[in-house]
């Protein structure tokens, strides 16, 4: 027999009645002496009252505190023993509800604190009160401050206060209130000072001297009061110079008295005006020593002026003798300078320059103007460097000046001569291109034009790679960044970088680095090749091979129920070549008799692929034996494995066969010809590569051109990548707005996050190497560079903007935290407090100095970030608005170039590339 | 300090329900009685997306049921069966499955009757059997099925065929604007970034990551960090986000950061610190975002929003290969993320209001592909969680394991789906707050369907 049970049951079925009463609030943690208002709700009894009870006292007592008729709860002067309960108990005398109530202890107090007086600024104190506990926290006008605990009895802390008023510093131990409060005086500190801290004082006169709190002084010849008042020797001492002290407080502080006679020295003349290397003498009766700053004097007074002219103009004699010093001012007259060149050949870059200025009379004071506007300007070995912005291309003046004498003007020419496409042009031309421009790869452009620059940078041997990556895991993306801003293969980069997008692969599945580097290093060798080439080693890569399962992929086994992976047979056709809907050569969908898009394959064309892709496995070692399984090499394409090669026909696309019987390359060829053939491969590649260089919405018209130049290139070549890239480049549609104002409300692209680093850099002609730290920028906003989250890369290219009807894949990923983001790299590389120099960590740097000058003329230095960062077509509203900005930026030129660079950088007009 | 900012707390509370009478309070209470059946003042969906097509074959395993047991399971699925000595065993009825061995913590909550299983449900235009998918009508079958670009988009605005601005998450809360009235931050949150379920025609989700990795935030929202000290720059900048140049582009993106600025400072002027005391586990991604769904959740009514819908991304199930390996630690980490959160929205009162679902783009092949995997298909298993689930039991109607039997689409156990997203999404939207009349807005194709509630809530 077990009777506990059926107890247990029958209280579960006694709280099932409909009585009860609850408290409120539940658990509570109070403090000694606190109070605390409770209240019963009674169910299920229709007499609402309660008596009030704690720990089953009614109305409680001293030690557990007591409760009053009403529910007023006054917690005892001390923590009691025993944890305690507030109880209501209901009229019907059974019906009971209850809550905790944690008593806390009260709070240590404190007795003293030293000093006291504290000193402002960083202080240090001491507390000693009574019952102090390990853990015990003091808080200082209300804010926690770190504690040392040291003993019971004493504690010590610290912080910060800058005003001398009055603190409070309170104590709590660990699970206790917090203690009376104890408030101490702060003191103004810091270190004595003397006023004035020089005076010259005649021989036997006063002078009064001050020092805030001084206690004692002295002087080491004459006589000083306690009040400060000193009183100069009667004969000169030697030296003639006094050195008085104040002693106080904050420590000493001296002032010097240089005495002299009744008499003063004088000296003849007191002024001259001397050209550059002339002579002068100089007297002065009863003279023991010469000297000047800057020329050159003898003992019998005879001053040489210096060969070159001091920054000031002027130059000063002194001399000194018994009765003290004298001093005579010298101007120096400076030659008329002569500008005999400037840079090569008078050529000036449109917008900031920098260029050496040669000729004869240049001094170190010596400024330069354009146009009559001063440069900043810096002189060595007897020529100058001028640094300055113009906006307008042509023939301008540049002269010299030193104080008042100017040269004769010296022509220049602003910008390329005969150019051949606009500043502005040249500069969107690389937004598209490259990784947007840098100035001189603007100028590059202008001089030799669009089509040129093309076919130099098809002929350009490739430059950029990973051979560098020799780690395992890191590194590429810092590398890609690097090469990016750096390597001179621009093209062949961007568009390597377009089609590591379409074909896409990932570190997440690969790894490690040493296939995605193989990988990387293969796209940027094939860009300029064909897109059936690049199709077939993509196919083959050991980084495909794993990414999407065509390595080790072994034709269907009946007896084990499996099939030939399908993967890479879907996504080869969906995501690199053709799509999943019929296209017309202007990517426009065709639909069928339902209205609906007809589909380019159905899943039995994918089981039939994926028998293709059978039978291939990762390359051995050279000369060594394949092996069905083995693992990922890099010792080359896949190779063949025969034995699991389903050698069945095949059904392709439009009705093609690859036939039964065939090895594993030739019914890859087969497949891949097939593919590369089928209509949709010319709209596809089009709408992708237009959409990654020059804008995410482009008309049918602009695609249909495109896909007409990849079907056929002009010998009929179909698949050529120069004569596609050509066409993406210089069709009119991307070439139309080169010189702004006739924007289409569908332009532009919005940079990725990629593209938007690297072009912030290059604009400014900046630097960046492997050490960079934007890795991590790019992964937070969605780049984290070949570590894509799937084959469908960081984002859809058929992305819908939202709130739009428009396409815009680098949207998707363009979250509304991932542009705060943005903005706050934009501010994290401008943010130098001094240095012109921005940097972002060891890896990224760039020089503001030009851009310095241009603070103090807001709209000049507008003009020339427009012209650097947005091609020199910025609207005038936004033009305006930063100039405002500028102008209202009270924080220094540096703060205001960052504002006026912050401004564009973070504003949606640059970062849609259009 | 801790103790008396929560008593602060206490009275606050008391002080704000005091300030609105008793007459307002009445009538408030009316309101939410009004719109939402359980009268609760808060409602809020969390849609757990298990990208790349979760292989539902192996997280739901009958065992011993009406119509197969494990042997049919195992034959088929060749190297890929899970032993049945390691599956979790569930009851569904008289009925026994098995869950994966990962989903310790999801057969706790099954089994505790807080989370249900919804068999076989994945994207319809409208109910097909294999005769008509065979037969080749693209008006009756959902267009690019197997592709996983399509399908997540299709599973995240119930738009089968053609081109969907909106996601049904999105239309959802267009729908429902009037009881967030007044609110500071959008009703929808994604941990990270989000396709279209989040994106309505009126409103536009916050992202609101977890945290990053040595950071002591509460969340990994970002805020402006080059304004400080320059109201020139502010104001500027303020200046330049209204400036319209007549790009589309160029305004979405103005939008973008106006809106990224806005969420950011109320959301960090809130959340200074996390009053969750629930310990997430660590090293576990998902947990991370749902923790982070959870912190947002405690400042709801300082957001002065009654009705929120969360998105959260869980990546990495498209499984072609080594799938075996690769699932394990996924499940396992979706299991203990969501229990977890389970016992957050405990701490925080609201597990009754909170539905927590996992979706996918598609299911895969029950028979393995070449390699130790398997391939896109289409019909898959979920869950639903939360205190108002009717948990413990089976939604919808659990397939036959048999290739080229009924349920499948071609030979190879491609499940054709027997429930539908649309009836899905609309038994979630309707305990949710929104009126069967006006499903239709959000579920273009629901009335194909007969049923509209799958009765797994309330």
């Amino acid at each position: 027999m077990t009777f506990p049970p059926i107890a247990i049951l029958l209280c579960a079925a006694a709280g099932a009645w409909a009585q009860s009463v609850t408290i409120s609030p539940g658990y509570t943690n109070l403090g000694v002496n606190q109070t605390l208002q409770y209240a019963a709700t009674v169910t299920g009894l229709t007499n609402k009252a309660v008596t009030w009870k704690i720990s089953g006292v009614t109305g409680g007592n001293s030690t557990l505190g007591k409760i009053t008729k009403a529910g007023l709860y006054k917690a005892p002067a001390a923590v009691p023993a025993a944890s305690t309960l507030v109880e209501a108990l209901a009229s019907d005398g059974k019906t009971m509800g209850s809550v905790y109530v944690n008593i806390e202890a009260a709070g240590p107090s404190i007795a003293s604190v030293s000093p006291n007086p504290i000193p402002t600024g960083n202080f240090t104190v001491t507390l000693t009160g009574t019952a102090f506990q390990s853990g015990a926290i003091v808080s200082f006008n209300g804010a926690n401050l770190p504690t040392t605990f040291l003993t019971a009895t004493t504690l010590k802390t610290g912080a910060y206060q800058g005003a001398a008023t009055p603190g409070v510093f309170r104590v709590e131990n660990p699970g206790t209130l917090w203690g009376a409060p104890f408030s101490v005086q702060f003191v103004q500190s810091g270190p004595q000072t003397i006023s004035p801290t020089q005076a010259t004082v005649t021989l036997g006169a006063n002078q009064q001297f001050t020092s805030s709190g001084a206690t004692s002084w002295t002087a080491t010849a004459g006589a000083i009061s306690s009040t400060g008042l000193y009183t100069a020797p009667a004969a000169m001492p030697s030296p003639n110079t006094v050195t008085v002290t104040a002693t106080g407080a904050g420590g000493s502080a001296s002032a010097t008295v240089t005495l002299q006679s009744a008499t003063p020295q004088t000296i003849s003349p007191a002024s001259v005006s001397l050209n550059l290397g002339a002579t002068q003498q100089f007297a002065s009766a009863g003279a023991t020593a010469w000297s000047a700053a800057y020329g050159t004097i003898t003992t019998a007074g005879l001053y040489t002026a210096p060969a070159t002219l001091p920054s000031s103009g002027a130059d000063s004699v002194t001399v000194t003798g018994a009765n003290g010093t004298a001093t005579a001012a010298v101007t120096l007259i400076a030659p008329t300078p002569v500008i005999t060149g400037v840079g090569a050949n008078g050529q000036l870059p449109l917008g900031i320059f920098s260029t050496t200025v040669t000729g004869t009379g240049f001094q170190p004071g010596s400024v330069g103007q354009l146009n009559g506007a001063p440069l900043a300007t810096t002189y060595s070995a007897g020529s100058l460097n001028v640094t300055g912005f113009c906006g307008q291309s042509g023939p301008a003046n540049l002269t010299v000046s030193t104080g008042s004498v100017a040269s004769q003007p010296f022509a220049v020419q602003i910008g390329v001569p005969n150019a051949q496409v606009s500043a502005a042009a040249a500069r969107r031309f690389l937004e598209q291109a490259a990784f947007g421009p840098a100035p001189v790869g603007a100028t590059h452009v202008q001089t030799i034009g669009f089509q040129p620059w093309l076919t130099e940078q098809f002929n350009m041997a490739q430059v950029s790679n990973y051979n560098i990556i020799t780690s395992g895991q890191g590194g590429m993306p810092a590398h890609f960044l690097t090469n990016a801003v750096s390597n001179s293969d621009q093209l062949r980069q961007r568009v390597a970088f377009a089609l590591s997008q379409i074909f896409v692969t990932s570190i997440q599945k690969l790894i490690w680095n040493g296939n995605m580097v193989l990988f990387q290093n293969m796209l940027l060798a094939d860009a300029f090749t064909n897109y059936r080439q690049i199709m077939a080693d993509v196919t083959l890569s050991p980084a495909m091979g794993q990414y999407l399962d065509v390595a080790n992929n072994a034709m269907a086994n009946t007896s084990a129920g499996t099939l030939a992976n399908e993967n890479y047979a879907r996504e080869m056709m969906q995501l690199f070549t053709i799509g999943t809907q019929m296209l017309n050569q202007d990517a426009s969908v065709q639909l069928d008799g339902n209205n609906l898009p007809v589909p380019t394959y159905s899943q039995f064309t994918i089981t039939e692929f994926a028998r293709v892709y059978t039978g291939w496995t990762y390359a051995p070692t050279p000369g060594g034996q394949v092996n069905w399984g083995a693992y990922i090499s890099g010792y080359g394409p896949m190779v063949p494995y025969p034995p699991q090669h389903d050698s069945g026909s095949k059904q392709l696309l439009n009705g093609s066969v690859s036939p039964a019987g065939l090895a594993p390359l030739q019914d890859l060829n087969n497949a891949l010809d097939n593919i590369f053939n089928h209509s949709n491969v010319g709209p596809f590649v089009a709408t992708q590569l237009i959409r990654h260089l020059v804008k995410s919405n482009p008309s049918p018209g602009y695609v249909f051109r495109v896909a007409a130049a990849f079907n056929s290139n002009s010998q009929g070549v179909r698949g050529d990548m120069q004569a596609t890239i050509a066409a993406v480049l210089l069709d009119a549609e991307a070439r139309a707005n080169d010189n702004g104002g006739g924007d289409l409300t569908v332009d532009g692209h919005l940079q990725e996050p990629a593209l938007f680093i690297s072009g912030m850099v290059r604009a400014f002609g900046g630097q960046m190497n492997d050490q960079n730290y934007y890795p991590s920028d790019l992964a937070v906003m969605g780049q984290d560079l070949f570590n894509s989250p799937s084959v469908f890369n960081y984002y859809s290219p058929n992305y819908q903007v939202p709130g739009t009807p428009l396409t815009g894949g680098e949207f998707e990923i363009h979250t509304p935290n991932n542009a705060i983001w943005r903005a706050n790299v934009v501010q994290n590389l401008f943010s130098q407090y001094s240095n012109p120099v921005q940097s972002y960590g060891p890896g990224t740097s760039l020089d503001l100095t030009p851009f310095l000058a241009l603070a103090s003329t807001p709209a000049t230095l507008v003009a020339a970030l427009d012209l650097t960062l947005t091609h020199g077509v910025m609207p005038a509203g936004m033009k305006s608005a930063i100039v405002s900005a500028v102008a209202a930026d009270t924080l220094g030129p540096l703060h205001q170039v960052q504002t006026a660079c912050y401004l564009i950088l973070t504003s949606s007009y640059y970062n849609v590339w259009h | 300090m801790l103790i008396r900012s929560r008593r602060e707390f206490l009275k606050d509370t008391v002080r704000s329900v005091t300030a609105l009478g008793a007459a307002g309070a009445m009538a408030r209470f009316i309101e939410m009685n009004a719109l939402a059946a359980t009268g609760s003042g808060y409602q809020a969906l969390v849609c757990v997306f298990l990208l790349g097509g979760n292989d539902g074959h192996n997280t739901v395993i009958p065992i011993a049921t009406a119509q197969q047991n494990y042997s049919q399971y195992q034959q088929y699925r060749g190297g890929l069966a899970l032993p049945q000595a390691s599956l979790l065993p569930i009851a569904n009825g008289g009925e026994t499955y098995g869950l994966h061995p990962s989903l310790v913590e999801l057969q706790a909550l099954y089994n505790q009757g807080k989370a249900a299983v919804l068999a076989n449900v994945g994207m319809l235009v409208q109910p097909i059997t294999r005769a008509q998918y065979l037969g080749n009508n693209s008006a009756i079958v959902p267009a690019s099925l197997f592709s996983h670009s399509d399908q997540s988009n299709q599973w995240q605005t119930a738009i089968p065929n053609g081109i969907a601005g909106s996601g049904w998450g999105g239309r959802i809360t267009d729908l429902l604007q009037g009881q967030n009235a007044g609110a500071i931050f959008p009703p929808i949150t994604t941990t990270g970034s989000c396709g279209l379920f989040c994106t309505g025609v009126q409103t536009f989700p916050a992202t609101v990551p977890p945290p990053y990795s040595g950071s002591t935030a509460v969340t990994g929202i970002a805020t402006l960090n080059g304004l400080s000290n320059s109201p020139a720059r502010a104001g500027g900048m303020q200046q330049l986000l209204t400036f319209d140049n007549g790009l589309q582009l160029v305004q979405a993106a103005n939008g973008v950061m106006t809106r990224g600025n806005s969420y950011a400072n109320t959301l960090t002027s809130l959340l200074t610190s996390s009053t969750l005391k629930t310990v997430f586990p660590a090293n576990n991604p998902l947990a991370g975002q749902l923790q982070t769904v959870a912190n947002v959740m405690s400042v709801r009514n300082q957001l002065g929003l009654t009705r929120q819908i969360f998105f959260c991304l869980l990546d990495g199930f498209d499984t072609h290969g080594q799938q075996l390996e690769t699932q394990q630690p996924l499940l396992q980490q979706l299991s203990q993320a969501l229990l977890a959160f389970y016992q957050a929205t405990q701490e925080l009162g609201v597990d009754q209001n909170v539905t927590t679902f996992t979706a996918s783009e598609f299911g895969r092949t029950l028979t393995p592909s070449g390699t130790d995997g398997s391939d896109h298909a289409w019909g898959n298993h979920h869950f639903i969680l939360g205190g108002g689930v009717k948990g413990g039991q089976f939604y919808g109607s659990f397939p036959l394991l048999a290739p080229g039997a009924s349920d499948d689409a071609n030979t190879r156990g491609v499940l054709i789906p027997t429930t539908a997203v649309d009836q899905y999404g609309a038994t979630l939207a309707q305990w949710f707050g929104v009126a069967p009349a006006s499903l239709p807005a959000i579920f273009p194709n629901i009335g194909n369907f007969s049923a509209t509630n799958l009765g797994f809530l309330g």
